[in-house]
C-alpha cells in the first residue's frame, strides 16, 4: 500500500503515524460498508426495534417511581397505571421485579402477591418494608426467579 | 408450490417482506402518517421511529470530540394489539413482520400485499429498489457448542484441523448470490448467549433479496416474492440436516 493511494483520517493529516491511514477503496471502504450494511439490516426487523420486557419494566417502573415519590397511600401506589401495567406483564416481570427489589426496596410487594398468587411474608412482618423485602428476595431464591 | 415442506413447529421468530422504494423528492412524514391513519384500527400500537447521526472525532492533542445531528422521524413502527403483527411504513420502504406464532407464507404474503396497496397510495414511491424476503430462526440445539460445527449447521464457520473443534461465540455473515431464480442471500448465524450449559441456541437469519428497479404497480413483484421464499427456503433446508428439520415438524 502507498501513500498515494491512502486517505488519512481525519486529525492525522500530519503523517507522523503511517498505521493511522486507511485505504480510500479498499479494505478500509469494504469495512466501513459491511459495518453500514450490518446495523442497518440488524435493526430493520421489528423484533429488535420493539420494547424488551426489560425495556418495558425500566419505563414504566422509572414513571411510576417519579410519579409516586411523595405518595404515602399503598393503595394510590399499587392503583397507579403504570403499576398495573407492569402487573399485566404478568410472570416476565417477576424476575425484573426482584431485581429492583433488590437493588432498592419499594413497595413492590402488591405486584408480586397479584402475579404469583403467593405471600411469603409473616403476617407478624407486614408494614416492615425491610423484612417485606428480605421475606420476598429469600422466595425468589428458593423458588427460581432469583436462583 | 414450493417443493420444500411446511413446517408447523418451525423455530421462526419473525417473518418479513421488506420493499425499498425511492419517494418524490421532498417527501415528508405527511405521507407516511396519512399511511397511519388508514391502518390505525388493525395496527393501534404506533411508535415513531427516529433517526440521527453522530460523528466521533478523535484529534491529536485534544479530547475526544462527539458531534451529534439532531434525530428526525423517518418512519412509523406500527404493531397489532397483540403485537404479533407488525408494519414498518418508512420513508425508505415498507416491511411487513409477523412475529412467533408464524402461520404460514400464504398468510405472510397477502397481509404484506394489502398493507403495501396502502402504502403505494399513501406514499407514491417512484420506484422500488430492492424487494427482500427474511426469515430470523431462532434453533436450541441441546448440546454443548462443541458439537455445533458442521453437525448441525451445514453451513457454518470451519475451524483447521489441529486446533481446538469448538466455539464459544460466534458471528457470522455470508452473502450468496443465486443466479435460478435470480436473487442473493445474506445469511447469518450467530450464537446467542444462553442461560444453559446443555443448549446452544443459535439465530439463523436468512435473507433472501433482488436489488433493481421496479414499477411499484407491477403484478411481476409479487413473483418475485414467490422466487425468494424458495431461494430463502433452499438455504434452510440445505443447512439443517434432517434429523434437525424434524424437530420441526
Amino acid at each position: 500500500m502507498t501513500a498515494n493511494t491512502l486517505n488519512r483520517i481525519p486529525g492525522f493529516e500530519d503523517g507522523e503515524s503511517e498505521s493511522a491511514c486507511v485505504a480510500e477503496e479498499g479494505f478500509g471502504a469494504g469495512i466501513r460498508e459491511i459495518q453500514r450494511q450490518v446495523v442497518d439490516d440488524y435493526y430493520l426487523p421489528a423484533s429488535r426495534q420493539l420494547e424488551t420486557p426489560w425495556e418495558k419494566f425500566a419505563r414504566l417502573a422509572a414513571e411510576w417511581k417519579q410519579a409516586t415519590k411523595f405518595m404515602s397511600s399503598v393503595t394510590g401506589m399499587s392503583t397507579h397505571w403504570a403499576y398495573q401495567q407492569i402487573i399485566g406483564m404478568g410472570a416476565e416481570a417477576l424476575p425484573l421485579l426482584l431485581q429492583d427489589l433488590e437493588q432498592e426496596p419499594d413497595h413492590w410487594f402488591w405486584a408480586l402477591h397479584a402475579i404469583t398468587g403467593v405471600d411469603p411474608v409473616p403476617s407478624s412482618e407486614a408494614g416492615d418494608v425491610s423484612r417485606m423485602t428480605d421475606a420476598w428476595l429469600r422466595w425468589g431464591r428458593e423458588r427460581g426467579p432469583l436462583g | 408450490m414450493s417443493k420444500w415442506p411446511h413446517l408447523p413447529k418451525a423455530p421462526i421468530t419473525e417473518a418479513l417482506i421488506d420493499i425499498r422504494v425511492q419517494l418524490p423528492a421532498g417527501s415528508d412524514m405527511n405521507r407516511m402518517s396519512r399511511f397511519r391513519d388508514d391502518v390505525r384500527a388493525d395496527y393501534p400500537n404506533c411508535r415513531e421511529r427516529r433517526q440521527c447521526c453522530s460523528l466521533l472525532m478523535f484529534t491529536r492533542g485534544e479530547p475526544p470530540r462527539m458531534e451529534t445531528g439532531p434525530a428526525a422521524p423517518d418512519g412509523y413502527l406500527l404493531a397489532s394489539m397483540d403485537n404479533v403483527q407488525v408494519v414498518q411504513a418508512r420513508l425508505d420502504g415498507f416491511t411487513f413482520s409477523r412475529m412467533r406464532p408464524y402461520e404460514n407464507w400464504q398468510h405472510l404474503r397477502d397481509s404484506a400485499r394489502g398493507l403495501w396497496e396502502l402504502y403505494r397510495e399513501a406514499a407514491g414511491p417512484l420506484t422500488i429498489t430492492r424487494v427482500a424476503v427474511r426469515y430470523i430462526n431462532r434453533i436450541e440445539l441441546p448440546l454443548s457448542a462443541t458439537d455445533l460445527l458442521g453437525r448441525w449447521v451445514s453451513t457454518a464457520p470451519r475451524i483447521a484441523p489441529g486446533l481446538p473443534q469448538r466455539l464459544t461465540r460466534f458471528f457470522m455473515k455470508l452473502s450468496i448470490p443465486f443466479e435460478s431464480p435470480p436473487g442473493f442471500v445474506n445469511v447469518t448465524e450467530a450464537i446467542e448467549p444462553g442461560k444453559h450449559a446443555d443448549c446452544v441456541p443459535v439465530i439463523f437469519d436468512i435473507d433472501a433479496f433482488l436489488p433493481g428497479a421496479f414499477r411499484p404497480d407491477d403484478e411481476a413483484l409479487w413473483r418475485r416474492f414467490e422466487d425468494l421464499r424458495e431461494i430463502k427456503n433452499d438455504v434452510f433446508f440445505s443447512s439443517i440436516p434432517p434429523e434437525v428439520v424434524e424437530w420441526f415438524q
